[in-house]
């Protein structure tokens, strides 16, 4: 979709997706470890809750505490799952999400008609990621830049609902 | 300051329409039509206005006694005004003409009336006024009671009622949307204005919202200067102010129409009711159109009357008709002004009786006169506003009826160089004229009658603040003697409220009292700024009068004396005879309550549900004050004392589809499809609804005679060769750490720490109660790595269950756990070839021999060229069978596979019918016994519980209840006569015994015809269950009427031995 109408959705395909969670009970330690991991292998540190570091071939988004979900290149989310087998608890979620990045001036209120969240930029910034539902589906999303543009994930089963919302908001999905 | 002949001068056809004057585009005509009449408006007018500049009073029928109605106000509290809009399935009843922006082709249609308007044949039920009055069904409906049903709430439903629904569904498309601000502003009149530049120029959120279509509330209505320039201007300079912040964005055409918990109100925009065709252009620019409606929506196969007239009929991506916007406002700022009050007459319901704001409204905002001669009637300074406005206009006021006897001194001046007659102290006893005013009796101060005449009466009976928002969460509004008005009381939580919504009715107080608001809400928020400076008005006090009250002069009431009409009892200085309309949508009259009253319906509750009062869609917003004013004067008590009724959401009247939003049809909720779902349906898979799944139900095949065949057929290639089922939709949880095994030991009544690497076990989780949760089978995959399966419908609360015990009960054990489920596309492979099939879709090297891979082992191969897949040697089925877990995205490769390296063995895809028959031949549990109300003893499982650990449930499994010996428990039925179909649902008795409570039982819970076996069978909890084999037992069906005799059997019907499993 051009950018004329002020907004773009396509499907992101070919990722890699991880549940990593921090090892020991919850509320624990093994954070710190983790980090210290995380750090040494990909040069990300541990983000703080409701923030994501790291960019699209490799990012890793806070989920609950002490859970995170890393999505990028499904290379770089194998190599990352390698190197923290003896730091953090991985379940491989490859394939169970769908992701569709969104951009563009109108972006905002077209997420207004499926999204209870408030995207306001003195609300979510660049950096943020939350988790909500959209058209009643549980969803993750996270702010990619300023543009605006966001990933929004759900489950793939509920791909088909979830695109369909979206083009009755307004932002049919290219690739779906 | 008199026009003189400034009336009737306007366009051709608008013979009221005044020569200058209005924010109406005198440059743009639009024709529409009301009935049978082709008539013009202009751009600017609704349609209340548009009927007034062609000459048109009466409007509609009222709903009881069909009364003549007219138009009484220019806003949404019009009782009397309501009209159809358009046709066909966009036909829509009930919407105030006053409310209704006038577009070209605008098709409106007079309701309640037959066979017209003006001759309506239900009017004669005025003549039978007396036997309609309040609480007229209860009394009159009485009796014979077998007369109700049958005879009269059928004479009632079609003589009650106003307008008629589309009865179809409804085309439009609506959508719902959420709005995050720091001060909602309610209300886009003076107050409204000055609040939200006040918190807009300091930078905060706002959103100004207005149900008009053009911002200014009574600025546009009255001739008011602000700032040194008019009113108008001066709303027109704000609105362009707001409008260029970029942090505040107006909602026209909105109301908020409820206000909820926590900072959230409903608000309804209006986005395309006044175009004459939905959709194109989109209000905000670069926003994108909405999509389509659903290929599957009911799709009406006219284009609609109405829109579709200057136009070919409308394709493509469409506006919405309104958007239902969910707010969330940190603070808010009410300041949705008053209402005015009419007063109590007889015949003040007649067309041109008309509040006296809504003249002046009609005069400087549509450039409309409403009447030509006016007689004013008013309880204080009020109306001689109206009285200044019809001079300004040049209309002629014939009188001025004010109830004060010290009308103060240049107001008695005003009306003697009006040259209108002044009755101080007098009041109006009666309007006169069918289906227009043309008189009005009045009684002077000594007593004098009079009859003057006129064809428009303006009432001014003081303003009601619209503080029905300031009451949805509870607030109880105050009686406030000072402004003669209720205010608003406690507030919920974020909001303020400001201008005459809190009957700070003076233009210079509200516009002051709104800037303060706006910034006193903005400064909570985190706002500051220096302190606002409110926008300068002339001071306009007018002093609040009681007048309007009525008077039980003298007397209490239970002493009082009325006539046998009930007349007399309101002031009986001026009786009233004929009908005085207290509530005008609902007909209700001061003699109803009167009688409401008489008869012990005193209090507000009661009297509202008594006479109806206030229950129409306008929700009585001119008529509830005035109700119970009336009712504080009969019981002498005062208002305070007397109290209120509830105020509750909407505001105004919400159409469902706007709640709805884009939740309908097909799009009612999310659905849920498996990786093969295309792969299914491409094979004829008939779906069916599995919570938010579609499962294949089976596959259906040219020339099946029902469903029944089809699963028969795939039941038995599973029996006698093999088939193959998608249970995808099965919840999958995974699960890591080192305590995998302690919390799955607490979970489950059977014991997983023992479990060993490769192995998969049946488990079995009940509730705190004790009762079974769902059950499933869990797999070690490694010694720190579970994989836990739910039933479909329990994977969510099982999931959930599982966060609870671990986040709260048990936080110190080192697990991680998540869904999965989407993560894997699975197959069930079943029957003697299962293994054959396996092995020829796996890549080359997986031994598959019963050694190597025996029943309930659990490992991992790949197929598809290197796709890693998990297999599960578990069986549902009772036959051989393997499940297969591939990524979802090689899921529909997968099957195809699987098709494909089974043709040669006969394989046939099954569907959950199939896969329910396996599963009660082989007696296992599911939905049916699952079913929130059996124990693991009910299923035969009491011997699972282990005694060696506690887990969930344990402790209550040994109520006394649950244990009892004739408990009904988990058997098999078959039918002694084996031609006999079984229904699930149908009650055990034993023979002889006769089919009641007292002899029951147990129930059938779930039943199949058995292919293998050739008849019916089924699975039910009987008293005493499997003690009883062997037994005779009937099945009593009193739905259907069907007895069927039973032999009682176990559970599983075939393979009791399992010999089939571990081959």
């Amino acid at each position: 979709m051009s950018d004329t109408i002020g907004i773009s959705a396509h499907l992101r395909v070919g990722l890699g997706m991880v549940s990593v969670a921090v090892p020991g009970a919850v509320p624990g330690g093994g954070a710190a470890v983790l980090a210290e991991a995380l750090h040494d292998h990909a040069g990300l540190a541990l983000p703080d809750p409701g923030c994501w570091v790291g960019d699209d071939a490799l990012a890793l988004l806070w989920s609950a505490p002490g859970q995170f979900l890393a999505v990028g290149d499904a290379g770089a989310t194998q190599r990352l799952a390698d190197s923290l087998r003896a730091q953090a608890r991985l379940i491989d979620l490859t394939g169970a999400r769908v992701v569709v990045r969104l951009s563009g001036r109108s972006v905002r209120e077209v997420l207004a008609r499926c999204v209870p969240l408030d995207l306001h930029p003195r609300t979510m910034r660049p950096g943020h990621v939350a988790s909500t539902i959209a058209a009643h589906i549980g969803v993750q999303i996270w702010q990619i830049d300023a543009l605006p543009s966001y990933d929004l994930a759900g489950p793939i089963s509920y791909a088909g609902s979830l695109f369909r919302a979206l083009e009755l908001a307004g932002a049919p999905v290219v690739g779906s | 300051m008199s026009h003189a002949g400034n009336v009737v001068t306007g366009p051709s056809g608008q013979t009221q329409r005044l020569a200058s004057g209005g924010l109406i585009d005198r440059g743009t005509t639009l024709p529409f039509r009301f009935d049978e009449h082709d008539l013009a408006g202009l751009h600017g007018d609704t349609l209340a206005s548009a009927l007034l500049a062609n000459g048109v009073r009466l409007v509609g029928r009222s709903f009881k006694y069909h009364r003549p109605r007219g138009i009484q106000s220019a806003g949404s509290e019009e009782p009397n005004a309501l009209v159809e809009l358009r046709d066909g399935a966009w036909r829509e009843p009930n919407t105030p003409a006053t409310m209704i922006e006038l577009f070209a082709g605008l098709r409106a249609t007079s309701q309640n009336r037959f066979p017209s308007l003006r001759f309506d044949l239900m009017a004669m039920n005025g003549l039978f006024a007396p036997l309609l009055k309040a609480g007229f069904y209860y009394k009159t409906f009485m009796w014979p009671a077998s007369f109700w049903e049958r005879f009269y709430e059928p004479l009632i439903r079609r003589a009650a009622g106003l307008g008629r629904a589309s009865g179809v569904a409804d085309p439009d498309l609506y959508e719902r949307a959420t709005l995050f601000c720091d001060v909602l502003v309610i209300g886009a009149g003076p107050a409204g204005l000055a609040a939200a530049l006040a918190a807009g120029r300091r930078g905060a959120r706002v959103v100004l919202c207005d149900e008009d279509f053009r911002p200014g509330g009574r600025l546009l209505a009255e001739r008011a200067v602000v700032d040194h320039q008019p009113g108008v201007a001066w709303a027109a300079a704000a609105e362009a102010e707001l409008a260029a912040l970029t942090e505040v964005r107006i909602l026209r055409r909105t109301t908020v129409f409820g206000a909820y918990d926590h900072g959230t109100y409903g608000a309804l925009e209006r986005v395309a009711d006044h175009l004459a065709r939905p959709g194109l252009p989109h209000p905000q620019p670069g926003l994108p159109p909405p999509g389509r409606p659903h290929p599957g929506d009911p799709q009406p196969g006219d284009p609609p009357p109405g829109r579709s007239q200057s136009g070919p009929p409308h394709s493509g991506p469409q506006e919405p008709r309104q958007r239902c916007w969910r707010i969330i406002a940190r603070r808010a700022v009410l300041a949705a002004g008053a209402t005015e009050r009419p007063l109590l007459f007889a015949g003040n319901d007649r067309p041109g009786v008309m509040l006296a704001g809504a003249v002046r409204a009609y005069l400087n905002r549509f450039a409309v006169a409403p009447g030509r001669e006016v007689v004013i009637a008013t309880s204080g300074d009020e109306g001689w506003r109206t009285l200044a406005d019809c001079l300004h206009h040049g209309l002629r006021v014939a009188a001025v009826v004010d109830r004060r006897t010290d009308v103060p001194a240049p107001l008695q001046a005003l009306a003697a160089q009006a040259g209108a007659r002044l009755f101080a102290g007098g009041r109006v006893t009666s309007a006169r004229g069918a289906h227009g005013l043309h008189a009005v009796d009045v009684i002077d101060a000594s007593g004098g009658t009079h009859r003057v005449g006129a064809d428009l009466l303006a009432m001014a009976g003081g303003w009601n603040p619209a503080l029905a928002l300031s009451t949805h969460l509870g607030g109880k509004p105050v009686w406030d003697d000072t402004a003669s008005a209720f205010v608003p009381g406690e507030l919920p939580q974020g909001m303020l409220v400001a201008g005459a919504a809190r009957a700070r009715f003076g233009l210079a107080d509200a516009l002051a009292d709104g800037a303060q608001a706006g910034a006193n809400a903005a400064a909570s928020c985190g706002f500051d700024g220096p302190a606002p400076v409110p926008p300068r008005a002339d001071p306009d006090e007018r002093a609040a009068s009681a007048l309007w009250l009525p008077r039980v002069a003298g007397k209490r009431s239970d002493d009082f004396d009325h006539d046998e009409q009930g007349n007399g009892l309101v002031d009986s200085q001026y009786a009233v005879s004929g009908k005085a309309f207290v509530d005008f949508q609902h007909d209700v009259t001061v003699d109803d309550v009167t009688i409401a009253h008489r008869e012990g319906f005193r209090s507000v509750e009661h009297l509202k549900r008594y006479t109806t009062l206030g229950m129409a869609t306008d929700q009585g917003r001119t008529a509830n004050v005035t109700g119970l004013a009336l009712m504080a004067a009969l019981t002498g008590q005062n208002i305070e004392q007397t109290g209120t009724t509830r105020l509750r959401p909407p505001y105004t009247p919400v159409a469902i589809g706007a709640l709805a939003g884009h939740d309908r049809g097909h799009d009612f909720r999310p659905t849920r499809l498996t990786p093969a779902h295309g792969w299914a349906a491409a094979q004829g898979a008939v779906f069916t609804e599995a919570g938010a799944w579609l499962r294949a139900s089976h596959f259906a095949r040219a020339g099946d005679a029902d469903w029944q065949q089809a699963a028969s057929r795939e039941a038995l290639a599973v029996r006698n060769a093999v088939g193959v089922c998608d249970v995808s939709t099965l919840g999958k949880i995974e699960m890591v750490g080192p305590d995998c095994g302690r919390l799955l030991d607490r979970l489950y009544i059977n014991t997983f720490s023992s479990l060993p690497v490769g192995r998969a076990r049946y488990g079995l989780m009940l509730r705190e109660d004790g009762l079974v949760l769902d059950d499933g089978t869990v797999a070690r995959l490694e010694p720190d790595r579970f994989i836990i399966t739910t039933t479909t419908a329990n994977a969510g609360p099982v999931l959930a269950h599982m966060e609870f015990c671990h986040q709260v009960l048990w936080p110190e054990l080192d697990v991680h756990f998540v869904s999965v489920t989407d993560r894997w596309a699975q197959f069930s492979l079943a029957g003697p070839r299962a293994r054959d099939v396996l092995a020829a879709a796996l890549d080359p090297g997986c031994d598959l021999s019963n050694e190597a891979f025996p029943y309930m082992e659990a490992g991992t191969a790949s197929m598809l060229g290197g796709v890693g897949v998990r297999l599960f040697r578990i069986s549902f089925s009772g036959e051989l069978a393997y499940e297969i877990a591939v990524p979802a995205a090689s899921g529909e490769a997968a099957i195809r596979a699987l098709i494909q390296a089974g043709e040669k063995f006969g394989i046939l895809p099954y569907g959950t019918e199939a896969l329910g028959c396996l599963r009660i031949e082989k007696g296992h549990p599911a939905g049916g016994e699952l079913n929130g109300q059996t124990t693991a003893g009910d299923l035969g499982l009491a011997r699972m519980m282990s005694k060696r650990k506690d887990f969930i449930g344990r402790a209550l499994t040994q109520r006394p209840a649950l244990l009892a010996p004739d408990r009904p428990s988990l058997v098999g039925l078959r039918p002694v006569d084996r031609t006999s179909r079984l229904r699930s649902g149908a009650h055990f008795i034993a023979p002889g015994a006769a089919a009641t409570i007292a002899n029951d039982q147990g129930w059938m819970s779930s039943v199949t015809y058995s292919p293998t076996l050739g008849h019916w069978i089924g699975l039910g909890f009987l008293a005493g269950g499997m003690a009883r084999l062997g037994e005779p037992i009937r099945a009593c069906d009193p739905l259907r009427a069907e007895t069927v005799e039973l032999t009682v059997v176990a559970p599983c019907h075939i393979d009791p031995e399992g010999a089939r499993l571990r081959v």
